[in-house]
This record gives C-alpha cells, sequence and structure tokens, in this order.
C-alpha cells in the first residue's frame, strides 16, 4: 500500500514537471495545435574559426567600412547594408572590396525617407520601408528609385520585426489589428489587396505583448514565421493555411532568469516591473513588462533549409542553429558558433542567404562573414 | 574614480550619438549609444518600446502602455510625443 502511495506521488510530481516544463501550451491551444513536432536539438554546438569562413573586411586605408550595418542583403556578386544611422544605402562588391553604389535619400519626397527601418530584395529590386511615414521605397539593384508603396496600419514599432517578400508578394507585421499579426499584400496589383493571417496571440493593449514578436521570410515553398521571445517556428503556405508549429526541443534554449544589471543605462521611475513573463495574457494595466534572456536575432527561410541565429544570455550562449527538411518534417542538422582571430565571437544581428551562401553581420562588427552552407 | 570616468564617457558618447524626432504619426524615437550597446526608445501617443542591442549579443526590449517615465543611456532624457 505504501509503495503505491509513493508512485502515486513519484508519478503526480512527474506529470506536475512535465506540465511547468512546457510553458507554451497556452499557445499551442491558441492556434488549435494540440502538440508542436518537437525538433530534437540532439547535435553539439560546432566552434568554426577563420580558416572555415570567408571573413571580408576593409583594407587597412580605406575610408570605408565594408561591415559596421543593419540590414544585409545579398545582391548577385555584392552586399547591400545599411550605415549611418539607418540613411546611407551601400552597395558593395565582395571580391574587389569596391562601393558599387552608395546613396542617401533622406527627405520627404518620392523615393526619400526619414529612416529606413527595414529592407528586403526581390528577384530584381530592394524594398525600404520608412515606418513613420508608412511607405515602401522601391529602388533597382543600381539603387535607383523605381516607385513608392503607400501601406496602410504599418507596424515595425517592436525592433526584431521584420519583413519579407516573395513572388510579388510582400508581408509585413501589423500593429492595431484585434485578431492577426501580418498583412500580405500583391505590390504588382495597382490596388493593393490585404490579407490578414498569423492570430495574434496577446491582445491589442494587454501584457506581455512582446510574445507578439516575430521574425517572417518567404520563399517558394511557403512562410516561416519566427517568434522571437519562444523557441517556436511558424509554417504557413502560400495560401496563408497554417502547416505545422514547431518547437526547437532543447533543455536551455529558453532557460531565462532575473537580472539586475542594466545594460541600457536604463533608468525607469515606474514600478511594478514584471520580468520573464508567462507566455499568457497578463490582465494588469500600466506595469512594464521585461523579458531578458531569449532572443532570435534573425532567421531565413530557404526552401529545404532553415537558419535561425539564436542566443541567450543566461546561458551566456549565442549560436546558429541550421535547420534541414527530412520528407515532410525539419530536422536539426547543426549548430555553429563564428569565433573570431582574437578569441571572440562574432556579433551576429542579421542573416543573409544567396544560394549557397550564407552571410552574416552586425553593426557591431567590421566585417561581414559568407560560409558556404553546403560545407555545413 | 574609474567608475566615474566610464560613466562620464559613456554620458559623452551618448550626448554625441543622441537623436530625436517626432514624426507626423505621433511617435517619436530616441537613439544612443551606451557601453557597447545600441539603444532605442520608441514612444507613441499610447505605448513605448525600448530595444537595446549590444556588441557581446546582448539584445532585450521592453514594452509599456503610456508615456516611458525615465532615462536611458546614463541619462538622456526620451522625446516625449503631444497628447
Amino acid at each position: 500500500m505504501r509503495k503505491a502511495v509513493y508512485l502515486l506521488i513519484i508519478g503526480v510530481s512527474i506529470i506536475s514537471c512535465s506540465n511547468e516544463g512546457d510553458r507554451y501550451t497556452f499557445v499551442y491551444e491558441n492556434y488549435g495545435v494540440q502538440e508542436p513536432e518537437i525538433i530534437d536539438m540532439d547535435k553539439d554546438i560546432v566552434d568554426l574559426s577563420p580558416n572555415d569562413f570567408e571573413f571580408f573586411i576593409s583594407q587597412s586605408g580605406q575610408d570605408y567600412e565594408i561591415g559596421n550595418g543593419n540590414f544585409l542583403e545579398a545582391i548577385n556578386d555584392s552586399i547591400l547594408v545599411v550605415v549611418r544611422q539607418k540613411t546611407l544605402l551601400k552597395k558593395i562588391n565582395l571580391y574587389s572590396g569596391v562601393i558599387e553604389d552608395e546613396k542617401r535619400y533622406e527627405g520627404n519626397g518620392p523615393g526619400e525617407y526619414n529612416q529606413i527601418d527595414n529592407i528586403v530584395r526581390t528577384d530584381s529590386s530592394l524594398l525600404a520601408i520608412d515606418r513613420q511615414m508608412g511607405k515602401l521605397i522601391e529602388y533597382n539593384f543600381d539603387l535607383e528609385h523605381k516607385k513608392d508603396i503607400m501601406l496602410d496600419n504599418t507596424d515595425l514599432l517592436n525592433p526584431f520585426s521584420n519583413m519579407a517578400y516573395h513572388a510579388s508578394r510582400y508581408y509585413y507585421p501589423i500593429r492595431q489589428n484585434e485578431n492577426f499579426l501580418f498583412s500580405q499584400a500583391d505590390i504588382e496589383k495597382d490596388s493593393l489587396t490585404h490579407s490578414l493571417f498569423h492570430k495574434r496571440f496577446i491582445p491589442v493593449g494587454k501584457q506581455p505583448r512582446l510574445y507578439n514578436e516575430y521574425l517572417i521570410d518567404a520563399s517558394k515553398e511557403g512562410i516561416l514565421l519566427t517568434s522571437v521571445r519562444m523557441p517556436l517556428f511558424f509554417m504557413y503556405d502560400q495560401n496563408l493555411n497554417l502547416q505545422n508549429l514547431y518547437k526547437l526541443g532543447s533543455s536551455t534554449i529558453d532557460k531565462v532568469g532575473n537580472s539586475s544589471d542594466n545594460r541600457g543605462g536604463i533608468d525607469k521611475t515606474s514600478s511594478g516591473t514584471i520580468l520573464n513573463p508567462p507566455p499568457k495574457v497578463l490582465e494588469e494595466e500600466n506595469r512594464d513588462v521585461s523579458f531578458n534572456g531569449f532572443a532570435i536575432a534573425d532567421a531565413v527561410y530557404a526552401d529545404d533549409k532553415i537558419f535561425i541565429y539564436f542566443s541567450n544570455r543566461y546561458i551566456e550562449d549565442r549560436y546558429l542553429i541550421t535547420l534541414k527538411k527530412e520528407g515532410s518534417t525539419w530536422v536539426h542538422s547543426g549548430s555553429y558558433r563564428f569565433v573570431k582571430d582574437d578569441g571572440e565571437l562574432f556579433t551576429v544581428f542579421d542573416l543573409a542567404y544567396s544560394d549557397p551562401w550564407l552571410y552574416l553581420s552586425s553593426q557591431f562588427e567590421e566585417g561581414i562573414i559568407r560560409i558556404n552552407t553546403e560545407e555545413l | 574614480m574609474k567608475k566615474r570616468s566610464l560613466f562620464i564617457s559613456g554620458l559623452f558618447i551618448a550626448s554625441i550619438f543622441f537623436i530625436s524626432n517626432v514624426g507626423a504619426s505621433m511617435e517619436c524615437t530616441t537613439t544612443c549609444q551606451y557601453n557597447g550597446c545600441s539603444v532605442s526608445l520608441v514612444q507613441t501617443s499610447s505605448s513605448y518600446t525600448l530595444s537595446a542591442s549590444c556588441d557581446d549579443g546582448y539584445s532585450g526590449s521592453d514594452s509599456g502602455s503610456g508615456d516611458f517615465t525615465g532615462t536611458i543611456c546614463g541619462g538622456v532624457e526620451p522625446c516625449n510625443v503631444p497628447h
């Protein structure tokens, strides 16, 4: 009898632990998914040294920077970065190091912006967005203005949201819709028609709104939505129907904790701050909600491959996660850190892909890394 | 003494990079650099979003309802939007 009681207690404990272990059940229910597909992150993290990748940097004496930018895009043999407080477009040939184009279009007229909040490439052009003006600006690869497209309801307010483009369809986050977080528009048509998708998780005006942060990318296979603050990603087909919900299965990936350090020199006089909130709606008004610890910096969807750059300060780690498609599902194919000559890790906030090359950069690095993904 | 020097240097750097603007859409952005981090605060008429990304790979963000009350980058006063 006593043995049965012990077994019962152990059984209840295991069930309780497993419930606590998956804090995202509330999310699955929101999307009508019983259980996500778990991607087993079973491979060790591999350290890559400069011998394993190419590193492009301005030569000594040259008065321009190759790195130190935002919103990396690969254009054939060139790289586009946005520098100088997100106002200067710079196109650099990676083989010669020559600046092929450098344009600044600040202003309020056609083709002009106050600040570039994000940029994405199409098959033949570049699309830059100015969030405040609610304007999408199209330039050709020579950085010449083609046209402006006015968008309703643009929202790149949260710093980690981005936008995507594939086959004349432009995908971008929206702010105030009560039901959905993303919109799709066909920019080749004269009158824009918008299709909304991806159900809102945290309602408008409620906390923690950071769980509404997603990175989006599109390919001929469909649409990838990667949560910035949860180890989850969603796959949609071209008709905007949710196909699958995946969870990156790792014991440490979403490990979080409270912190009293202050990285931004931030002094807030408000009170009632909640750190590391649970992924469910908090009804309290006028409370600050902080999420420190886990974040996805960027994600790329390249048909049969997915690249996700992950960082978690509580396990002092950051690395590139590569996934490959096997049959109808995705599997973990490797995790990689990029170590510089001085032994420090290369800081990554932007990824770009041009088959088979993956490019990595950030505003904090003077150069750009390129690696052949077929060798990973 | 060293900490004080660092703080003053931080304030100096922050003041150099301090930028703010108010747009027609009733929002303004304050950006500054502090201790290897790029910090930005976007204030709208109803909410704010604060973000930091740093040269050691750290990225964090906050958001909340109403106005951000306080300073960033060790003493920079963020811009405001009219209500």
